[in-house]
């Protein structure tokens, strides 16, 4: 009789990772990876964006079909439970639960619409609420505050920044969240970055996949680009040389930049007196015909470099400490686990006096593992969350981040000297911040962001569409615009692939009709979520 | 404030020695920069940095990669030449191998392989010059040294024995730095083929510390001329030490920029005059490797002030000189604004500096220095 | 290099302006012999244009600085005293607080005052405008400027920036503030005669209250459009809904501004 199996599931905004565990010896039998999120949008705020317009029901639809898909896939046998981590936001899309709370920084639009503070706890719920067995267990940590999720919640736990002192953990992604802790104190911070550092509304940006630029590699030369293959595997690529904008082509052709690749540049262009914020000499770096790295693009970095910068200090300065005393640093996240640390530390995304740089991998997946091996678990997570509930900083709210950022965006867009800034930061006893940082040790817990894969990992593709139609002239110039390739007209029928649609973030199908009429997202017209490979049409109707 | 336009370096460092229209005055540095963090950075050692082509090139152009300097300077010492014509060198100094002996006791006896360009460290040199026009396609000015004739001969012969022959056998002088000069024009020749931009003529022995303003009229300027006019490239004579007196021989020269080391720069612009550009002159023994970059910052824009065309250091840079230092040098430059000669406005302020310049000149001064 | 060329500037300079030419004659002299004081560039910029921007009287003029420094206690302090002396409230706003932050506005445009020297000044000029508006009611200015930032949003370094730019302008500006209801930017549009609304936000899920407000005071027949801007808001987003037209910088601001208030324009004619 084969032992019980667990299915541990990460739900994030790049993607959906699920594991099956062996219950009985703890161990991962296989990996299955999904790598792009079913909901239309490039990052979380597009997701929300989508389930405000077009309500949580559908959106739900989306994410449990999916779910069902990495499940069938794992292949289980004897599933007896299935823990589920990620964003509040996935989260409570998932189970159908409350999510506009989550979707304004400003609590007016709450009152008016009367949604209440919503409390998320940690909690053990049957299977029938996803579509599965009854006698299957989903568990779902919780989240600490509404920026603060499960898997913030596991960032902290996972890294071992709980057990130590005097240290700092951030998540590199949209919405870097970020804790530091000082004594027993966990101060918990989310900075709005902004998706430029995962390769985001940067113009020759992309998620990481085969052809994307993602670091620079110092040589006597320049600096050799470093590509990801078509196995996701990093080759060398082009030899770029910042002084003089030579670039030799050699090695993997790059198809655009990740959000690492993004680091590398600005470390490499300010480095080599390429860069002077907000100017890149020359207006850009020319990679290839079709990438280059402009001036935008060093403003949308510095953006988010800074809104990061800024959120560290502000941790800092409520919790009273000077950054000369945090000495550990841990990095989580995708961005966290492949960028170069001595770079990310160089362009500020680590304060200088870090020595010690460890590089977690993905923490939400394994706190879903570990959760769904001792479900009990949740009842001291909860207890947790009531202490870290108590010194949560809102930066949108705080007059010192608001202050700091205010210089950040100088520095980064408008060309302020970085003196000025300092003198600022020495009011508030932070003086040396900007100065050369330390040279960190640096220890990668593993090569991958998912440190144990079992017998096999495997990709999936998204095949979720929705359809509709309505009256145009069916000239097709949505379908010639659309960037990823999304959107395909059949039968005078319009099919979206929800997991390549950059949604709110690109909009150009909607933006760009001649006759106004593309109304995707218009809950008025037909909504069918039904499944490729075999072209049929079936609407299937869920067993929700 | 950054004066940077859109001019590569190689234009820029042309232009300033050949008189031309300029943004801002270069740190086009020909002087070697061979310290221990250019080194590390492209993991360059002795001896193989002269013996690796590839090496070469990248220790070369390291200042650039690194600083921002605005040369690549190929070939880090003056006794290459020397060696290919006989000389054995003592390559346990094998950063800069000096030269433990003469080759030749009668410049009759002076040859060397036909086919030298094409072997050794003469080949080394130049296929390091090739590498760094591949690489840079031209952006970057690459001015490898050649060792002059005064000094080859002075290397060949025995400095000392060079030195009396002026005086006791003339001619016999004359055929050994004749015999030089060919060699170096081969030799220059060459490193302009390979694809140098500009040619870096190191005459040491010249210095007015050695010779007399008499000894090198005869001595060193028509061989000097011979090689300016032999070898099509633009040139920056160096010679170091105290030439005051000999300035308005080197005027003479045919060589385009003087590179110096101890005359006041003002004395060497006033002497020079229009007719030649000249480039100096950062002290190296204390200032790079001992001052702050405040200092070395305040010295180049004094320098500059006093009307060089090229900012660069009195002689090689010394190991230990820090990056902070060489970035202060190469900021001042960019940093620091000049007279636009096609601006009106900036012409008539060269009136009123003129006048002041005569105001000072009414004060009376004398040049010291130099064993002559 | 043709001398002559550039000798004939200079002689031609010689005689048709002979005071500029002795001028820089001693420029260059004075070069030379060292005796051009180091001055820091910035403060050069400000001294000329606190000469051409402020009033005679040094009481203003310490109003003006304090503007300029960006310190809102002093201004509150300077300005509540000049009150208390009798003077006129709309004499203030216009001689002593205005050239404060029209300084400001000109460095920032000049490069040599940024995000944060804006946002202080703003700040500061606030202080004073409130207590000259207690005493006056309405001050007259070139046009009624709303701002506010969407609804759910609290990013407002950008409506700040925007707020202090039109002020520098000769607008009056109603600040109201972040996280703003569509009702409340009705009720101030009627209550306070606004003739412009400018709206920003950062988050895409706060975009449609910026479409929210314009549709409502369109239905409400107000006859005031909604000025769009910040990091979520495209001019593409912007062209889908009334009533609205899509501004991207603080500039672009004030001149669609002037547009519509001074040139009587509408939104549909500035899409």
């Amino acid at each position: 009789m084969t032992a019980e199996q667990a299915v541990a599931l990460d739900i994030g905004t790049s993607g959906l990772r699920g594991q099956l565990v062996n219950l009985e010896n703890g161990q991962v039998i296989r990996t299955c990876i999904m790598n792009r999120n079913p909901i239309p949008g490039a990052n979380i705020m597009d997701h929300l964006s989508f389930a405000l317009e077009c309500g949580g029901d559908k959106t739900r639809r989306l994410l449990v079909s999916t779910v069902h898909d990495i499940i069938e896939r794992l292949k289980p046998e004897h599933l007896s439970r299935i823990a589920v981590c990620g964003n509040p936001i996935q989260l409570s899309l998932l189970e159908g639960k409350e999510f506009r709370d989550l979707a304004y920084a400003g609590e007016s639009k709450l009152k008016e619409e009367n949604i209440g503070p919503v409390d998320r706890p940690g909690h053990i719920v049957s299977g029938d609420i996803l579509g599965f067995d009854s006698g299957v267990e989903i568990i779902i940590p919780p989240a600490v505050r509404h920026e603060i999720g499960a898997d913030a919640l596991a960032m902290m736990i996972e890294s071992g920044f709980l057990e130590d002192d005097f240290c700092l953990v951030t998540d590199y992604g949209t919405n870097a969240e970020m804790a530091l802790k000082v004594g027993d104190t966990v101060y918990t911070g989310s900075a709005a970055a902004g998706p430029a550092l995962e390769g985001q509304q940067i113009g020759s940006g992309m998620l990481a996949g085969p052809g994307a630029l993602s670091d620079l590699c110092r040589c006597p030369q320049g600096w050799r680009a470093k590509v990801l293959d078509s196995r996701m595997e990093v080759q060398d690529g082009p030899m770029i040389n910042m002084r003089s904008g030579m670039i030799h082509k050699e090695g993997v052709v790059p198809k655009g930049i990740t959000g690492t690749g993004v680091i590398a540049l600005v470390h490499a262009g300010i480095m080599d007196g390429r860069m002077s914020p907000p100017k890149i000499t020359g207006d850009s770096i020319d990679i290839t015909r079709n990438i280059r790295f402009t001036n935008e693009d060093l403003a949308e970095a510095g953006k988010a470099l800074g809104a990061i910068r800024a959120g560290h200090l502000t941790l800092m300065i409520e919790a009273g400490v000077s950054h000369k005393d945090i000495h550990t640093m841990y990095m989580a996240g995708a961005s966290g686990t492949y960028v170069d640390p001595i770079k990310a530390m160089s362009v500020g995304m680590v304060p200088p006096s870090v020595i010690n740089v460890v590089q977690v991998g993905n923490t939400s997946l394994q706190l879903a593992k570990d959760i769904a091996i001792k479900p009990d678990e949740i009842d001291s997570l909860n207890v947790l969350r009531k202490e870290l509930l108590a010194k949560h900083i809102m930066f949108a709210k705080s007059s010192v981040f608001s202050d700091l950022y205010s210089y950040e965006l100088a520095v980064w867009t408008e060309g302020m000297d970085t003196y000025r800034y300092s003198r600022k930061l020495a009011e508030y006893d932070q003086s040396g911040y900007l100065g050369t940082p330390l040279k960190p040790t640096i220890r990668k817990v593993s090569d991958l962001d998912i440190i144990d894969t079992g017998e096999s990992l495997e990709m999936l593709d998204t095949k979720i569409e929705i359809r509709g139609t309505w009256n145009c002239s069916r000239c097709g110039i949505c379908v010639r615009l659309c960037p990823e390739k999304a959107l395909n007209m059949d039968n005078g029928r319009f099919i979206v692939n929800t997991g390549m649609c950059l949604g709110t973030a690109c909009m150009r199908c909607v933006e760009n009709c001649p006759e106004g009429a593309f109304a995707l997202w218009n809950t008025k017209n037909e909504f069918h979520i039904s499944k490729r490979p075999n072209e049929t049409v079936t609407a299937e109707p869920f067993p929700l | 404030m950054e004066l940077v336009t859109e001019m590569t370096p190689t234009r820029r460092a042309l232009a300033a020695v050949l008189g031309g229209r300029i943004d801002y005055v270069p740190p086009a540095n020909p002087l070697a920069q061979t310290t221990l963090d250019l080194m590390e950075f492209c993991g360059a050692s002795w001896p193989k940095a002269h013996r690796d082509a590839k090496m070469m090139a990248d220790l070369a152009a390291a200042p650039w990669e690194v600083c921002g300097i605005e040369t690549a300077r190929p070939q880090f010492d003056i006794s290459l030449e020397a060696e290919v014509l006989g000389c054995k060198l003592d390559w346990t100094k094998s950063d800069r191998p000096p030269v433990t002996g003469p080759a030749y006791k009668n410049p009759k006896d002076i040859s060397w392989d036909d086919k030298f360009t094409e072997k050794d460290r003469a080949a080394v040199v130049l296929e390091s010059i090739s590498i760094l026009r591949e690489r840079y396609a031209g952006y970057l000015p690459i001015v490898p040294v050649i060792t002059a004739p005064f000094t080859v001969a002075g290397h060949i012969m025995g400095v000392e024995n060079l030195v009396m022959m002026t005086v006791t056998d003339p001619e016999k002088a004359h055929e050994a730095i004749s015999a030089a000069t060919e060699f170096c024009i081969e030799y220059g020749r060459a490193q302009v083929a390979a694809g140098a931009h500009m040619l870096f003529p190191a005459d040491p022995s010249a210095s007015g510390d050695l010779i007399s303003p008499e000894t090198y009229k005869e001595f060193v300027l028509p061989y000097h001329q011979k090689f300016a006019r032999s070898v099509s490239a633009p040139k920056i004579l160096h010679i170091c030490g105290h030439t005051e007196k000999l300035l308005p021989y080197i005027k003479q020269s045919g060589m385009d920029c003087f590179s110096f080391d101890s005359p006041p720069a003002w004395l060497v612009r006033k002497e020079l005059g229009n007719s030649m550009s000249c480039l100096g002159s950062l002290d190296v023994i204390d200032l790079m490797p001992n001052g702050t970059p405040e200092q070395v910052y305040n010295r180049t824009v004094e320098c500059i002030q006093q009307g060089v065309d090229i900012v660069g250091t009195a002689c090689d840079v010394s190991n230990g000189t820090s990056l902070p230092n060489l970035k202060a040098y190469v900021a001042a430059c960019r940093e620091t604004p000049i007279p636009d000669s096609t601006d009106v406005e900036d012409c008539v302020r060269a009136l009123g500096v003129a006048k002041a310049k005569n105001i000072k000149e009414m004060l009376p001064y004398d040049i010291e220095g130099g064993g002559f | 290099m043709h001398m002559d060329i550039v000798m004939q500037q200079v002689l031609k300079m010689k005689n048709e302006d002979p005071v500029r030419f002795n001028k820089l004659v001693q420029e260059g002299m004075a070069a030379e012999l060292g005796y051009l004081p180091e001055k820091n560039l910035r403060e050069i910029s400000a001294e000329k244009l606190k000469k051409e921007n402020y009033s005679e009287d040094p009481e203003y003029t310490a109003v003006s600085d304090a503007v300029l420094a960006g310190k809102r206690k002093d201004v509150e302090k300077l300005v509540n005293k000049l009150i208390e002396n009798g003077r006129d409230p709309l004499d203030i706003v216009t001689e002593a607080l205005m050239p404060g932050i029209q300084v400001q506005c000109e460095m920032y445009d000049l490069g040599k005052a940024f995000v944060p020297e804006i946002l202080m000044s703003n700040d500061a000029m606030q202080g004073g405008i409130t207590i000259c508006q207690s005493e006056l009611g309405d001050i007259p200015s070139k046009g009624n400027i709303a701002s506010f930032v969407a609804q759910g949003d609290l990013h407002d370094i950008g409506k700040n920036i925007c707020a202090a730019i039109l002020k520098a302008n000769g607008y009056t500006v109603t600040d109201l503030g972040r996280d703003v209801s569509k009702e409340e930017v009705l009720k101030t549009v009627k209550d306070k005669g606004i003739q412009l609304v400018c709206g920003s936000t950062l988050m895409s899920t706060t975009k449609p209250g910026l479409m929210d407000t314009a549709l409502l005071l369109e239905l409400e027949k107000t006859g005031v459009s909604v000025a769009c801007g910040g990091a979520a808001v495209s001019k593409a987003f912007v062209g889908t809904f009334n009533n609205a037209i899509y501004t991207k910088s603080p500039l672009e601001t004030v001149h669609k501004a002037d547009s519509i208030i001074s040139g009587n324009k509408k939104w549909n004619e500035l899409r």
